[in-house]
């Protein structure tokens, strides 16, 4: 998929982990790790907006976009 | 949080109470169908009131020894096997229910069952009412037999229930893919 979820490198750049960061923002550690490896349908607004809160970013240094190069 | 939980949980103490209800009328209703059954069909007096009647034939045409009651209870039994796995489907449904599993496919599938158990026994109902006939004249004289064919407002509201049932099923289908996909969102 051409969205890349780099919640993981800005977790690393908090020095915060998983099991903190759902603890904080309320979903479950499995929900976290699935948003971490980008096996997720989607997120909400409401959990994207507590992530940014906690780890004090923007949702652009979560979501990426990358352009897959079999559509180009 | 709490709000949210105490909203989901009151109808879900609902459903359950519900569907406990339901799967004991189900049962209920299963045993009475069959008990029902029997007992129209051994006594001639209640065939006459109930079966033939229904089918309005004149009692003069109608023979009423053993061979033909064993007939007439098979045929009628027909529609009743039709009905009693719908029984069986909507007592698997409602436990599912109470253990909580309501947008499953399981769930869909079994509504779904039970539809077209419902259309199916409508479908069948004039061809059952019909074999009657036909197996409760056999022994009159010919030109004094029958062949009855009908199609009450019971038939049409039956096939309507069951229609309903149907649409409600695809709908629910419809749900449980949207709610697998609703968990896939975080």
């Amino acid at each position: 998929m051409p969205i890349i979820v780099n919640l993981d490198v800005m977790l690393a750049k908090n020095k915060m982990r998983s099991r903190e960061l759902s603890e904080r923002i309320g979903i479950t550690e499995q929900n976290v790790s699935l948003l971490k490896s980008g096996k997720v349908k989607g997120v909400r607004f409401e959990t994207l907006e507590k992530i940014c809160e906690v780890l004090k970013c923007q949702p652009g240094d979560i979501l990426e976009f990358e352009p897959d190069e079999k559509s180009d | 949080m709490p709000d949210a939980i105490d909203q989901t949980r009151e109808p879900m103490q609902r459903i359950r109470r519900l569907s406990l209800v339901m799967q004991i009328a189900v049962v209920v209703g299963a045993v009475l169908a069959e008990l029902g059954m029997a007992w129209v069909w051994i006594s001639p007096t209640i065939i006459e009131s109930v079966v033939v009647s229904r089918l309005q034939i004149p009692m003069a045409d109608v023979t009423l020894d053993g061979q033909t009651r064993l007939i007439g209870f098979l045929i009628s039994s027909l529609p009743l096997m039709v009905i009693f796995y719908a029984l069986y489907q909507a007592f698997c449904l409602f436990a599912g229910y109470r253990k909580g599993e309501i947008f499953t496919v399981e769930a869909s599938s079994r509504l779904r069952r039970i539809a077209v158990a419902i259309l199916g026994a409508v479908a069948i109902g004039p061809l059952v009412q019909a074999a009657l006939s036909v197996a409760l004249t056999a022994g009159a004289l010919p030109g004094r037999r029958h062949l009855v064919l009908q199609f009450s407002l019971n038939d049409y509201l039956a096939a309507t229930l069951g229609g309903l049932l149907l649409a409600i099923a695809l709908v629910m289908a419809e749900a449980v893919r949207i709610a697998e996909e609703n968990r896939r969102i975080v």
